[in-house]
Parts: C-alpha cells; structure tokens; sequence
C-alpha cells in the first residue's frame, strides 16, 4: 500500500468487479426496457430462463459434455445458481471467477522478485531466516487479497441491492459472503503459485510477464495439445482452473473436493516457492 | 583460547566460469578490529555476502561464532552488515525502516524506536528520522546503513567499504565508534575499504585479496614490519653529499626523498635475520651528519605492501 501499488491493485479490482456488476446490471436493465410492462423480478425470471442453458453450457464439464447425465446435472446446477441463489449475483460471481486469477497475477507477481533484484531483503537476511520473510510476506498478501474480495463483495452487493432492488437483503448478503470466501479460496493457489515465480525471478517484470502467461497460458496449451494427445487435457490440473467453478456447486461433496484441490495445489506451490528462497542466492 | 570470530577455511565461490574466490582460508580474531583489503573485483563484497548468508559458497567452510553459515539463522541478532550495495525501501520514513529491523531481532516498539533514534544521532541523522531515502544524499544513505548496522547488541559486525562517500568528519566519527565498540563491547568489526591509510590506522589485523586468493593476512604490525625500511624526518633538507654517505652505509640499499625533509632509507637484511642492527646502524649513520631525527618509522606503510603484493596496476 505504501509503495502506491497495492493501492493501485485494490483500485484496480473495485473497478474490475463493479464494471462486471454494471454491465450485468445493465443487461437486465435493457431487457426490463424491451418489457416495460414486466416489474423487475419477472424480468430476472425471463433472463434466468434465457440464460440457463449457456450457464448450464458454462457448468458442464466439457468431457462428458454429450452423457446425459452429466448435462442434467449441469442444468440443476445452473437451476440453483439462477433460480435458489440470487441470479445476477451468480453471473457476477462466475465472470468473476474467470478473470479473476489473472488478477491475482497483476496483484501478487512482486513478492519477492523486485526485493530480491534491489537486494532491499539484505537488511533483512541477519535479523530473521528466509522462511519467516517468504511466509511473512505471503501471509500480508493474503490478507491484501481477502480486505480487497471483501471490499469488492461489499461494493458489488450494495451496487445491486441499490440498483435492483428484488432480493431480500439476508438472501444477498448471504450469498456475496459465501462468493467472498469461495473467490478467497481459489485466490490462495494462485497467490501460492505468484510466490514461486516471483521468489524464482530478479526482475519484477520477468514475474510479472512468467505468473500472467502461465496462468493464462497453462489452460491455453493444455486445450491446444489435448487435441492431438487426449492425456494433456490432465495438464488442465496443474492450475484451479477445472474446478474453481465448482466451489458454487450444491453438492458440499464437491465444494469440500475444490477446496482441497486448491490447498494441495496451494501446498505444492509453496512447497517449491519456499525451497527456491531458502536455496537461491539473495 | 577464544574460537575467531570467523573462521574461513579453504573458501570457493564461481560465478561462470569466474573464481570469484578461491581456496580462500584465514581467521579473524574475536574483539579484533579486522581489515580485508584487495583490489576491485578481489573479492571482498563476495566474501561479504557469503559470510552473511546472502550467497552461498561452492566448497569450503566459513564458521561466525563458531556457528557454520550454513545455519545462519542462529546468528539472528549476533552478527549485523553493511551491504555494499542493498537498498532501503522508498517512501518509508528512514526511522520506520530501522524500527522494523530491530524489531525483527526481537526488540519491542519502545526499545527499538528508542535504539533507532539514538543510532541515528549517532550518524547525524536524526533531523531527517521523518524522511523517505528519497530526501537523502549518498552519504547520508551510507550512514543510514552503518545506524542500521550498529543497531542492537551484535558481536559481529561487517562493514563494507563504510567510510566510501563520507566527508572525512563523518568517516572519522564512524572509526571513532568501531573503535569504542571494540572497547567497551569487545565487538568484532570486519571492514573492507580501499582507504589503505584507514586500514592501517584502524585495524589490527588484516587480509589482503587479490583475484579471489589471500595474498597475505595476519596482524598489521606483523605485515608491515616485513618492508625492511626506516622513514626518518629531518629538520632540515639533506645535501647531496649527506645522502650519499648515508647511501654507503651498511645495510643500505636505497634512499627515496619522500619531502622536503622526509627520506624512506629502504635496507638489505638478509632472509631471516633481524633488522634492529641495521636500523641502529642507520639511525648512528644520520646522528653522524649531526641531523637530530624528529621523527623515525620503522616498516612499511599498508599501501607499499598491499601494492607489492597485488602490483601497482591494482591500486
């Protein structure tokens, strides 16, 4: 925050999730004009319907995408998301969802690297051991992230209960707590795998350049190379993206398997990030 | 007897294909006030920076208080450094910055900000407590390394190249408080420096690098004494005729006029054989000339060692 760049990240992502908010909100503001006889909570009816197939589409698992059990329970889940959680605040959340690991990137890249590059850490290595600066920093990151989802939850909820005011206000808030945490969760690995990168690089914009093409490129090359050998499609778990969706699933089972893929990934992460630092020269 | 304060045995560090150094082994005495001297790129800051955990070594050992640097974190609190070329962070108050050091060692707020503020007095700079590095020059930011370094209650303490960029006000202060600390404290203080001088009248012992390889390391006095030369002032300039009696004097093999009244007699002693008769010699030599000495030196000085072993292209 000092340094003016966690400011500029907090910024950054109120700007990120409330433009998300706007342009939904305005969605259902130009459907509601098409209808103008309609009151708003027929018209988030009307949309839910529409959109339910292309959440379901979102949902699937692209695998199994053509077994019909697999599309069934796709459309459920979609049906809870639109139609026994608040709908608008689910489509912010799975948008969010998709950008939101590149915001980490931008958010958690300079860990280490820049302190590392302008030896600014010297000051540190007699005083304390390396372990406690890279989980110290780690651990401030992470708050960082879970003061900024919170503020972004906050800014987002009261965004829509002004705006479109047909929830209850139990209901919503409810549901933004739990796309806080969940959003929190899926940020934990990512920052794990920032702190990797970043304790590996001398150069702030070498980090920033390797955690942003990784976590856009891994999916990316994965999806590329399955074409001609099917066992790549597994390099898709090497990151969050294949389950962080289903964090919003209405099956605790599988909200408990995300979480814990995302905590194994954050303990291998980690686990290299720490074994770079404490090894490389500083 | 004390285990040194750092113990060096058979040292390796490349970087490529570059010694950086290489078999490097000498000891520093615990409460000594201890040099390391050698050219650029000898290898000082990389033996620094090993000596602190910064870097790793490829072979040999380094020991600091009898603690292997491998486990470096044991020396938390009991060794502080200089780095050469660290930097502090900007837009946070110098005062913070220290205060979040010593806190780091343990201390409390109070204590630390306490600590913090008289360190910087100490340095001269706790008018500018307030200020981000942004408002200081850079001597201003080499004092603010040597405040942090004197932070706490180390036994050890690293100084590279402490008094570079310091008028000579502030270089002398600085001098003045190592030598207090060894003093009161019995602190070990190992400096780097290219002021040869400096060295000379600061520490007892010293090690000169040359190309990653120790030249030669031991007590000064010891070092300096093998330059077989008398430095005698006079109160009046020799003639021509006086130098070259003085020049036929046993034991002589050159004079060097070093001033209007200053002469360097460098001798001949024979491998192994002691200097006092030569120099007693000399000195009845120039008592002869009916020159009453004013003042006589006897050895070398740092600078015509150090330059002898590293060559004069070094320097």
């Amino acid at each position: 925050m000092r340094g003016g760049i966690g400011l500029v990240f907090l910024l950054a992502s109120l700007t990120f999730g409330l433009l998300v908010a706007h342009y939904v909100l305005l969605g259902v503001e130009q459907v509601g004009k098409q209808t103008p006889t309609a009151d708003a909570a027929e018209v988030l009816a009307q949309i839910g319907r529409r959109a339910k197939p292309m959440v379901a589409w979102v949902l699937v698992d692209k695998d199994s995408a053509q077994v019909p059990e697999a599309r069934r329970a796709a459309d459920a889940w979609a049906t809870y998301l639109i139609e026994e959680r608040p709908a608008i605040l689910s489509a912010i959340f799975l948008i969010l969802l998709f950008g939101w690991p590149l915001v980490v990137s931008f958010g958690a890249f300079d860990l280490y690297s820049s302190d590392i590059g302008s030896r600014q850490l010297r000051y540190q290595l007699l005083r304390t051991d390396r372990s406690s600066i890279f989980f110290g920093r780690l651990l401030g990151m992470l708050g960082t992230f879970a003061l900024v989802l919170v503020l972004l939850g906050l800014g987002v909820t009261s965004y829509i209960a002004l705006k479109l005011p047909v929830y209850g206000a139990g209901p919503l808030f409810v549901w933004a707590a739990y796309g806080t945490i969940a959003m929190f969760c899926v940020s934990v690995p990512y920052v794990a795998l920032c702190a990797w990168i970043s304790a590996a690089c001398r150069s702030a914009f070498l980090s920033m350049t390797i955690t942003s093409a990784v976590i856009g490129g891994v999916p990316l090359f994965a999806t590329i190379v399955a074409t001609w050998t099917p066992f790549a499609s597994w390099l898709h778990y090497a990151l969050p993206w294949p389950f962080q969706t289903q964090l919003f699933h209405p099956e605790p089972g599988r909200v408990a398997l995300a979480v814990l893929g995302c905590g194994l990934q954050t303990v291998v992460f980690l686990w290299l990030g720490h074994r770079r630092f404490t090894r490389r020269d500083l | 007897m004390d285990e040194p304060a750092l113990r060096i045995e058979h040292l390796a560090k490349r970087f490529g294909a570059k010694a950086a150094l290489d078999d490097v082994t000498f000891s520093v005495p615990r409460g000594s006030i201890f040099g390391l001297l050698g050219p650029n790129g000898a290898g000082k800051t990389t033996l620094f920076s090993i000596a602190a955990g910064f870097l790793a070594a490829d072979g040999g050992s380094l020991r600091v208080l009898g603690v292997d640097i491998a486990r470096v974190a044991e020396l938390q609190g009991r060794m502080t450094i200089l780095p050469q070329d660290a930097s502090f962070q900007k837009n946070v108050p110098i005062l913070e910055q220290l205060v979040f050091l010593r806190r780091l060692d343990g201390s409390d707020r109070a204590t630390a900000e306490k600590e913090v503020v008289a360190a910087l007095e100490l340095v001269g700079l706790a008018e500018h407590k307030k200020r981000g590095i942004h408002a200081l020059s850079h001597g201003m930011l080499k004092r603010l390394g040597i405040a942090q370094a004197f932070l706490g209650e180390p036994e050890v303490i690293l100084l590279d190249e402490p008094t570079s960029g310091l008028d000579p006000q502030n270089a002398r202060q600085i001098r003045d408080l190592v030598r207090e600390l060894q003093r009161s404290r019995r602190v070990t203080t190992v400096i780097s420096s290219h002021n040869l001088a400096e060295i000379q009248e600061l520490c007892d012992h010293v090690a000169i690098l040359d190309r990653g390889k120790v030249k030669v390391a031991g007590p000064v006095a010891d070092i300096t004494r093998q330059g077989h030369m008398v430095e005698v002032d006079v109160r009046r300039p020799l003639s021509d005729d006086e130098v070259s009696r003085l020049r036929s004097t046993d034991g002589v093999r050159t004079i060097e006029e070093r001033g209007p009244m200053r002469y360097r007699i460098h001798l001949t002693i024979a491998p192994g054989a002691p200097a006092d008769e030569t120099v007693v010699r000399v000195m009845r030599a120039v008592l002869d000339l009916g020159i009453a000495p004013r003042a006589m030196t006897e050895g070398s000085t740092l600078e015509e060692f150090f330059l002898s072993v590293t060559g004069p292209a070094s320097a």
